[in-house]
Parts: structure tokens; C-alpha cells; sequence
């Protein structure tokens, strides 16, 4: 999986390419933990994305909690089978989806 | 497992060190080597040069002082004043301290009489003297070939008088006809070269001596390398050693993991509890199937009866490993000690939620979805917290069992989870599976997907247990994903109802 980092002000855009699953969910971990300070906009542009794992959906909630206290986090451009995940899993109740 | 990497990558290091060294000591070595060989080949140039310089000098002399002496040794041999031909000899060895002494030899006719004579310095007198020649020199080159020759130096040889390596300069002396009549001999000694040599060998020795000095050090070198080498690869071997006891310990954990999995011939024991009329066994028949990706897995099921209801749950922690098999084992008992109490599965579901959440740091959470079938009627109720919705294979129909999602349990204590109902008709079978079947994914990086699954229900009719169906759909992931490693925990339930048969079943 790449990992694309963009800083705009306080916002960071982590554009995400291949799979987000068990083997890449720590690279990923790696990037939001203890990343985000001053952070006010996280967006994840997920264009290039093809699938999240529940190993993936934890970093993904990790993410959230930290920029429900300091801002807000924007899940961008999740394809087909990926928005199907978060249905089911309900996370699209918790995630902010354009 | 990262003391063994840390090990190696130190091991390594030092190997890369130890290597580094000797190839500069080796380096050091060549180029000292190299220069060392070549100062003495230098050196050994210069002698040779100055050697046939002296070579040639010394010959010059020789050849010089007979062209001097013949035509006088000529006069002298044909007026045959053999004193004063004698003293001419003399005279030539006395004036020239590069020869060693001067023969005469007469030509040998047919009658075979020689007539020689050798003047020579006495070395430790210095005094000339002379003798006549006793050794028959017709054998000798100087004499041979100085017949056939206008002046020949022979090979060098070992002189009798002298016990030295000497060469003669032979020139003929002619009679007034031009015929050879003698041979004129002068000796030169070769011992100035042969002391030349023997000093070069000297200088070689010494120029070896930081050479060995040096190939000691690198062996030296070698043999700490070598050490360390042995050390490392002991190292290795017990840190193996160690790894070898984490996979026996993990094997034990999942066989514990997999015992905590409940077998469809534990519904026998059940049997007791649905009445007096039919046994459990008679009512549902349960197949489960478990092929974690690593040692241990995250993924669970599970299944018990109480009070003529099945509740059955299957779920998938987050990840995999040991943390996911920590929360995987958690799970499972939480479940069972709410369900032994509660009959909602969404309010087993938000109680388990509640536990799982609290002081969760770690973010771990699980997909899961239980069901409660009751045996006498078939009415199956159900929850899902975030996890795949079940299909039911009904007569030749399939479909999907409809549910408003709630989160993964875990993740938020105050989730809410909804319950669901649905009839379950005798002979309808329920299958579940957690997103290692409809994620297993073949080398050009395709998922497994529902349609798949569909595919494969739909392909082979109809199923006679949930073995066979678990058994076909397993056989279908293989064949799908043909040898790409498996990248998730692979789990399968399939519950058959076979429905109520006794009429007066009681009803609850």
C-alpha cells in the first residue's frame, strides 16, 4: 500500500493506494499515531483504494477518535465495495463520507 | 523474535567489519607485498645490469691482453725461445689481476704428445707461478673449440686448480703459414658474480620478513573472524531453539483455540434439554469450520442450547495473531455468560459490547452476529454488530438474511444493536462466514466476493448436510484462489433445521 502525505495549513491529506488489510493496516497506524498534533482537517482521499479490512477499519476509528477531540476527519472518494464495509459495519454512522 | 533479528543484524555487522579489515589488511599486504618484490626485482635489475657490465668489462681485459700478447707469443714459438715465451705469460698475468692464470697448450699432432703450460697466481702468495699442464687438455672446450674458433669463451666450469667457476678466453697462435699451432688461454674467475648472487638472496630475506609479518596478521585476522563466525552461528542456533518453543507454545494455543470451538457432536449432549419427545440432534444438524492464516486467529463461532433455543454467534476480531486470538478468547466467554441469561441477541450483543469496550485502549474491536433459532418453531431472531449478513439456503432459493447494521463490538460502550426476525422453514439452511471467504483473494489480487458464493451454492444443488455445503464452499476458495497464500483467517457456519417433526412439541 502507498501512502501519500499532502499538508495544506493544519489540514493533512493521506491519499491511500492498494489495500488497506491486516499485512498494511500498521503502516498506516504508523502514520496517525502520534502524527495528527495540530492537525484540524484529516482527510483520507481513498481514489486509489480498492479494499479496507477490519484491521483497517481500526486505524480508521483510531483516527477518528483522536480528530473528534481536535477537529474533523473526512473519508473522500471510497469506492463501491469499500462504502458496502463501512455499511455493515456501521461504521458509515461514525465516518464523515463525501 | 526481535532479540533473534537484533542478533543477527549484530552478527552481520561484525561479520561486514571483520571483512572490511581483512580486505584492507589483505590490501596492505598486496600492495606491500608488490612494492617489496618489486624493489628486489629492481634491485636484481641493477646487479644483472652492473654484473654484465662487469661481465663485459672483465672480458675485455682478458680478450685484450692476448690480442696484446699473440703476435710477441707467436714470434717467440716460432724462434722457439720458450723463456722468453714463458716470461711473456708471466708478464700477462702479472699485469692483469682480473686473470687467474694464462694457458699455453700446443697443438696435438698425430703422435699425440701434448705439451702444455700454465702460469698462475698464487693467491695466497700473490707470487706468479707456473707448471706444465699434466691433465689431457685436448678434452677441454677452451682447448677444442679454440682450435675451431678465431678467439672463444667456453661455458663456465669448475677449474681443478682453483676449485672455483672460472671461463677461458681461448685464442689461438698461428705459425707463419697461418696453421694454429698452440692454444693461447686466458682464465678469468666467475667468483665476484657467485658472491653478487648470494647477496641478492640475502636482501630478499629481509625485504620477506614484514611480508610473513603481515600474512601472520591476516591469518591471525582470519582465524578471530572465524570465531566469531562459530560464536554467531551457536547464537543463531539457540535463538532457533527458542523460536522452535514460541511455535510449540503456539501450537498448543491453537489447539486450545480450536477446542474452545464447539463440535457438532456436542449437540448430543444438549439432548436432553429440548423434551421428552425429540432430541436436538433430530431438530438441527451444525457444521463449523475454522483454517486460521497464522498459528492463531481472531476469527470465532460458537453454538449452545438452552431452553429448546439455539444460540449460535460468529464473529471476527480485528487483526490476527495473538492479539486477536487475547480478544478472540475473551469474546467467547463473555458470550457465553451473557447468552446463559439473556434471550435478546441484540441485548446479548450491546451487554458483550459494554464489556468489550470498557478500558479497550487498544482499539481492538470484533465483528460478530448471533443468532437465536427456536427449535419448535423456527423463528430465528438476530443481530449483527458490523458483521457480514448470512445467507439461507431455502429449498432452491438463496438470500441474504436483512438487518440494520450496528458497530463491531468494542469500538463505542454506548452502541445500540436492533433485533431481527425471521422463519427459518424445515430444511432451510443457514450458513455464516466471516470476510476471510468473501476476501480470500487469487494471485491477480481478485476477491473471492458473494457472487462467488452464490455461484457455488447455486452450482451444486442441493445440500444434504451443512458439512457437504462447508465442504463445497471450501473447495471452491481453493480452487479459486489456487495457492495464492491465505491472507485472512477462513470461518465457516452452516446451521440445518430440520424442523419440528413431533407434533406436540411444547411450545414456549
Amino acid at each position: 500500500m502507498q501512502i501519500t502525505k499532502t499538508v495544506e495549513n493544519d489540514n493533512l491529506t493521506l491519499s491511500l493506494e492498494g489495500r488497506l488489510d491486516t499485512l498494511t493496516a500498521p503502516q498506516l497506524e504508523a502514520e496517525v499515531n502520534g502524527k495528527l498534533d495540530g492537525v484540524k482537517t484529516l482527510i483520507f482521499d481513498f481514489q486509489n483504494l480498492a479494499y479496507v479490512s477490519s484491521a483497517g477499519l481500526r486505524i480508521l476509528f483510531m483516527a477518528q477518535k483522536i480528530m473528534n477531540k481536535q477537529g474533523k476527519m473526512i473519508v473522500r472518494n471510497a469506492n463501491a465495495d469499500i462504502k458496502d464495509i463501512f455499511t455493515v459495519t456501521g461504521f458509515s454512522n461514525i465516518l464523515t463520507l463525501e | 523474535m526481535n532479540t533473534s533479528r537484533h542478533t543477527r543484524i549484530r552478527s552481520i555487522a561484525v561479520l561486514i567489519v571483520a571483512a572490511l579489515i581483512l580486505e584492507v589488511t589483505t590490501a596492505v599486504q598486496y600492495y606491500s607485498t608488490r612494492s617489496s618484490v618489486a624493489s628486489v626485482i629492481m634491485e636484481m635489475a641493477q646487479r644483472d645490469v652492473s654484473t654484465i657490465n662487469r661481465v663485459a668489462e672483465v672480458k675485455k681485459i682478458a680478450e685484450n691482453a692476448l690480442h696484446h700478447a699473440v703476435p710477441e707469443v707467436e714470434r717467440l714459438f716460432a724462434q722457439g725461445d720458450r723463456d722468453s715465451l714463458y716470461r711473456v705469460l708471466q708478464q700477462i698475468v702479472r699485469e692483469h689481476p682480473e686473470l687467474v692464470g694464462v694457458d699455453f697448450a700446443c697443438k696435438v699432432g698425430d703422435d699425440g704428445k701434448r705439451d702444455g703450460y700454465f702460469t698462475f697466481r698464487n693467491e695466497e702468495t700473490g707470487g706468479i707461478q707456473d707448471t706444465i699442464i699434466g691433465f689431457d687438455y685436448t678434452e677441454r672446450s677452451w682447448y677444442r673449440e679454440g682450435l675451431k674458433h678465431n678467439g672463444f669463451w667456453t661455458e663456465p666450469y669448475m677449474s681443478r686448480y682453483y676449485v672455483i667457476l672460472m671461463s677461458t678466453f681461448a685464442y689461438p697462435v698461428r705459425n707463419d703459414k697461418g696453421e694454429v699451432v698452440a692454444i693461447l688461454g686466458a682464465d678469468v674467475p666467475m667468483h665476484e658474480l657467485s658472491a653478487m648472487t648470494v647477496q641478492l638472496y640475502e636482501n630478499m630475506n629481509h625485504s620477506l620478513v614484514p611480508v610473513i609479518g603481515l600474512q601472520l596478521l591476516g591469518l591471525l585476522l582470519l582465524g578471530f573472524i572465524m570465531f566469531r563466525s562459530i560464536r554467531s552461528v551457536r547464537r543463531l542456533s539457540e535463538v532457533s531453539a527458542e523460536k522452535d518453543l514460541i511455535n510449540k507454545e503456539l501450537d498448543i494455543a491453537n489447539d486450545i483455540q480450536t477446542a474452545m470451538l464447539p463440535d457438532s457432536s456436542q449437540i448430543h449432549e444438549f439432548a436432553g434439554e429440548v423434551s421428552g419427545t425429540q432430541n436436538v440432534k433430530d431438530c438441527i444438524d451444525i457444521a463449523g469450520s475454522q483454517v486460521p492464516a497464522k498459528q492463531v486467529g481472531g476469527d470465532f463461532y460458537d453454538f449452545f442450547v438452552r431452553d429448546g433455543k439455539l444460540f449460535f454467534n460468529i464473529g471476527d476480531v480485528c487483526g490476527k495473531g495473538i492479539p486477536a486470538a487475547l480478544v478472540m478468547s475473551m469474546t467467547q466467554a463473555v458470550f457465553r455468560s451473557v447468552a446463559s441469561k439473556e434471550n435478546s441477541p441484540a441485548r446479548i450483543l450491546q451487554d458483550m459490547n459494554v464489556i468489550a469496550s470498557q478500558g479497550n485502549s487498544t482499539g481492538m474491536f470484533s465483528t460478530i452476529f448471533v443468532g437465536v433459532l427456536d427449535l419448535a418453531t423456527g423463528r430465528l431472531q438476530y443481530s449483527s454488530g458490523g458483521h457480514d449478513r448470512p445467507f439461507v439456503i431455502s429449498g432452491g432459493a438463496l438470500r441474504q438474511l436483512e438487518f440494520k447494521p450496528g458497530f463491531p463490538i468494542g469500538i463505542m460502550e454506548n452502541a445500540t444493536y436492533w433485533d431481527f426476525e425471521t422463519e427459518i422453514a424445515p430444511g432451510d439452511m443457514v450458513m455464516l462466514y466471516t470476510d476471510g471467504l468473501t476476501e480470500a483473494m487469487n494471485g491477480e489480487k481478485n476477491l473471492f466476493g458473494q457472487q462467488r458464493i452464490v455461484d457455488a451454492i447455486n452450482a451444486s444443488g442441493a445440500f444434504e448436510t451443512p458439512k457437504q455445503l462447508l465442504d463445497t464452499m471450501s473447495q471452491a476458495v481453493a480452487g479459486f484462489v489456487c495457492g495464492a497464500e491465505q491472507s485472512d483467517d477462513l470461518t465457516m457456519l452452516a446451521i440445518l433445521y430440520k424442523g419440528n417433526s413431533a407434533a406436540d412439541f411444547p411450545q414456549k
